[in-house]
C-alpha cells in the first residue's frame, strides 16, 4: 500500500464565503470543485441558501442571517481554526448586514493577518446593480476606510466604475479609473478587471506593483452564470502557485476558464434547456464542471500580456 | 479543441440530504467530492450548517428546520430537477428526517420523470451503544422504510439492533431479520457496515475485528461477510464516505459482490492516507482533532480505484 502515498502532497486551506444553492454551479458551488481538484480543501462559509440560482428562472430559499455566520465564525474561532487559511475568498454577499458581519468579524480579525485575502466585490453587472443600494455603499465605505490589506480584489468593468467613479469606455478612461481607485483605495494590492468591454472586444486588465497590462478574452458564443465564480476560483488558486504574479495567474485563468466555458457549450448547445437567449446568445445556466475535469487540472499555457502601464 | 466532447463520461445526478460543516469532512463534506470525482452531479442539501463536526468538543451553527428542506423542494420542483439518486444521511431529529421522507418519497414517486431513481438510505442514529440523534427519529426511520421505496439501507450493529428492538448475536438470527428487510420493506441491498466479531460466535476475530455484512434480493440464497481489521485511530465521516462509494459502485456495476468490495478497498486506502498524514492517532475532544480529519482531498484518485481486496465469505442462508 506504499506506493498509495506517492505523489501525494498536503492540501492547503481555503475559507471561502459565498452563495449556496442545491442545484446548479454558482457561488461557492461553482469554485469548490474546481479548488478541491486542485488540492485545496474549501472551508464553505455560505451566505444563501437558495434550490437554484435565478437564471433558472423560479427559486426558493434565503440569505443567510447574520447570527448564523457570525455564530459559525465564532465557532472556528472557538477551536483555533481560523488562523490556518492560507487564503480567504469572498463572494456573493447577500446583504449589506451579512457584509458588515464578515467584515468585523473576519477581515478586522487578527487570527487571519497571515492569509491571503481575496475579494470579488459583487455588486452587478453590464450597467445594472443587481444587489442592494445599501452593498454598494458600504463596499466603497469599507474599501476607503483601508484598514484591511486586500492582496486580490476582482471587479468586472461596472463594479470597476462603482468604486472609482469614472466611465470607462476607452483605454484612456480605463487608466483614470486605475488612478482614481489606487489613489482612493492604498491597501488593495492586486486588481484584476473582468469583462472590460472596449470597442467591442473583451479585455481582462490587471495592475499589480504599478504596473497595468491586458489580455484578450475570446469571447464564446454563449451566456453563462457561474463563470465569474469560477474565474475568481482558478484565479486564487493560481495566484497563490505562482507567489501572486498576477501576469501569469491571470493569463493561466482566461485560458482555462475558456476551456471550460467551451466544453460546457459543446455539451449544452442542443439541450432541451438551452433555449433561452440572453443578447441574442443562448444561455447556459450551467457550467459542466464535473465533465471538465481534465481542463481543470490542465496547464494552460501562459503568454506575455500587453502593457499600458 | 475539436473531439473535446468525444471521451466525456457521462454523469449521473445525485441529490444529496446530509449535513454541511464548514470545516472538516463529515456528512455531505465527506460525500460530494468523491462522488464528483466518479462522475456525479451532486447537489448539497444541508440537513445542518455547523462550524464543525461534534468530534471537536464544541461547534456553533444550526440545523435546518423542516420548512426550510421543503420550502427549497418546491423550489427544485419549479424547475423539474430529476435526479438518478436519492443519498441521505444525519438528520438532527424528527421534523427534519419527516422533511427528509417527503422529499425522497415525492421524487421517487414523481410520475413525470421517467427516471429510475436509487434511494440510498444510511439510518444515521449512533454507533458503539450511543445514540447521537433524538429517540423519535427511530418510528420515523421506520417509517420510511415502510414506504417500501428505499433501495439500500447501510446500518451499523447499533442502528440495525434499534431498528429491530432486539440484539443480534448470531447469523442465524440475522439471516432471518434480513428477510424483514426484504420481504417487509423490499428494501434490495442491506449493507451492515459494521458488525463486531467478538459479539458473534459464529465469526472469527477479536474485539479489533469487524466484519461488514451484505445481505441483498440479488444472492438470495446466502450473506456475504468481509473481514476487516479496525485501523486505530479516531476518524469521523467513514460512513458517510463509504455510503457515497457504496452508491456509485452499486449504480455502475449492478453486482453486489464487487461494488461492497471495491467500496470497502477504496475506504481502507483512504483511512491509510488518513492515518499517514495525522501522525498520532487523535481522540475524541483532542484539540489536534483536525489532525483526523479524512484526507478526502489528498485521495483524489483513489475513489475510481477498482481493486478488490477483500474474499467475500458465503453463508448459506
Amino acid at each position: 500500500m506504499d506506493e498509495l502515498l506517492d505523489g501525494i502532497v498536503p492540501a492547503g486551506n481555503i475559507l471561502s464565503i459565498s452563495s449556496h444553492v442545491v442545484h446548479g454551479s454558482v457561488g461557492n458551488d461553482a469554485l469548490q470543485f474546481p479548488l478541491n481538484l486542485r488540492n485545496w480543501n474549501i472551508d464553505c462559509i455560505y451566505t444563501t441558501n437558495l434550490s437554484a440560482h435565478p437564471g433558472h428562472g423560479q427559486f426558493t430559499g434565503v440569505k443567510v442571517e447574520p447570527k448564523l455566520i457570525k455564530d459559525l465564525i465564532s465557532g472556528l474561532r472557538d477551536l483555533k481554526l481560523d488562523n490556518n487559511y492560507q487564503v480567504i475568498i469572498i463572494g456573493y454577499i447577500a446583504s449589506s448586514d451579512n457584509l458588515q458581519t464578515i467584515w468585523n468579524d473576519v477581515l478586522l480579525n487578527k487570527s487571519i493577518e497571515n492569509s491571503c485575502i481575496i475579494i470579488d466585490p459583487i455588486m452587478g453587472d453590464n450597467g445594472k446593480i443587481y444587489v442592494s443600494n445599501e452593498i454598494v455603499e458600504l463596499y466603497i465605505e469599507l474599501l476607503t476606510k483601508n484598514e484591511v490589506i486586500i492582496d486580490l480584489l476582482t471587479p468586472n468593468q461596472f463594479e470597476m466604475e462603482l468604486l472609482s467613479g469614472i466611465t470607462i469606455n476607452s483605454w484612456e478612461s480605463m487608466l483614470k479609473a486605475l488612478d482614481v481607485f489606487c489613489a482612493k483605495y492604498t491597501k488593495v494590492k492586486n486588481v484584476v478587471i473582468t469583462s472590460v468591454i472596449i470597442d467591442n472586444i473583451m479585455y481582462c486588465v490587471g495592475t499589480s506593483n504599478g504596473k497595468v497590462f491586458y489580455y484578450k478574452v475570446e469571447q464564446v458564443e454563449a451566456i453563462f452564470s457561474g463563470s465569474g465564480d469560477l474565474f475568481l476560483g482558478i484565479l486564487t488558486d493560481e495566484f497563490i502557485k505562482t507567489n501572486k504574479n498576477l501576469q501569469i495567474s491571470l493569463c493561466k485563468t482566461i485560458n482555462t476558464v475558456a476551456k471550460v466555458l467551451k466544453l460546457s457549450y459543446k455539451i449544452m448547445k442542443n439541450d432541451k434547456f438551452t433555449s433561452k437567449l440572453i443578447n441574442d446568445k443562448p444561455y447556459i445556466p450551467d457550467l459542466k464542471l464535473i465533465e471538465s475535469k481534465n481542463c481543470l487540472l490542465e496547464n494552460s499555457e501562459v503568454y506575455d500580456p500587453v502593457y499600458l502601464k | 479543441m475539436e473531439g473535446l466532447i468525444d471521451n466525456i463520461a457521462e454523469t449521473k445526478s445525485v441529490l444529496s440530504i446530509q449535513s454541511h460543516v464548514v470545516h472538516g469532512y463529515v456528512g455531505n463534506k465527506a460525500s460530494s467530492f468523491p462522488l464528483q470525482m466518479l462522475n456525479w452531479e451532486v447537489d448539497l442539501l444541508n440537513t445542518v450548517n455547523l462550524s464543525n463536526h461534534t468530534g471537536y468538543g464544541s461547534f456553533k451553527g444550526s440545523a435546518s428546520t423542516k420548512s426550510d428542506l421543503l420550502t427549497i423542494f418546491e423550489g427544485l420542483k419549479k424547475i423539474n430537477v430529476e435526479y438518478d439518486a436519492l443519498l441521505t444521511g444525519y438528520s438532527s431529529g424528527y421534523d427534519t428526517l419527516e422533511a427528509v421522507g417527503d422529499i425522497c418519497i415525492g421524487i421517487k414517486n414523481n410520475e413525470k420523470s421517467e427516471k429510475n431513481v436509487t434511494w440510498l438510505l444510511d439510518t444515521v442514529m449512533g454507533d458503539e451503544g450511543v445514540l447521537y440523534v433524538d429517540e423519535n427519529v427511530i418510528p420515523v426511520y421506520k417509517k420510511l422504510l415502510e414506504s417500501q421505496l428505499v433501495d439500500i439501507i447501510t446500518p451499523n450493529q447499533f442502528e440495525l439492533e434499534i431498528l429491530l428492538d432486539h440484539k443480534i448475536t448470531c447469523l442465524e438470527t440475522l439471516k432471518k431479520e434480513m428477510k424483514l428487510f426484504h420481504e417487509k420493506y423490499k428494501v434490495k441491498h442491506v449493507i451492515l457496515s459494521t458488525l463486531y466479531a467478538d459479539g458473534f460466535q459464529e465469526l472469527e476475530g477479536g474485539p479489533e475485528t469487524l466484519y461488514c455484512c451484505v445481505s441483498s434480493i440479488s444472492v438470495p440464497d446466502k450473506l456475504i461477510l468481509y473481514k476487516i481489521d479496525k485501523i486505530d485511530g479516531y476518524f469521523t465521516g467513514v460512513g458517510d464516505m463509504f455510503s457515497a462509494l457504496l452508491l456509485d459502485r452499486i449504480t455502475k456495476l449492478n453486482d453486489i459482490i464487487p461494488a461492497t468490495n471495491q467500496a470497502l478497498s477504496v475506504m481502507k486506502k483512504v483511512l491509510t492516507v488518513t492515518k499517514h498524514f495525522s501522525g498520532k492517532s487523535g481522540s475524541i475532544n483532542d484539540a489536534n482533532m483536525k489532525d483526523c480529519e479524512l484526507r478526502v482531498i489528498e485521495c483524489k484518485n483513489i475513489y475510481n480505484d477498482n481493486e478488490e481486496l477483500y474474499q467475500p465469505i458465503f453463508i448459506p442462508k
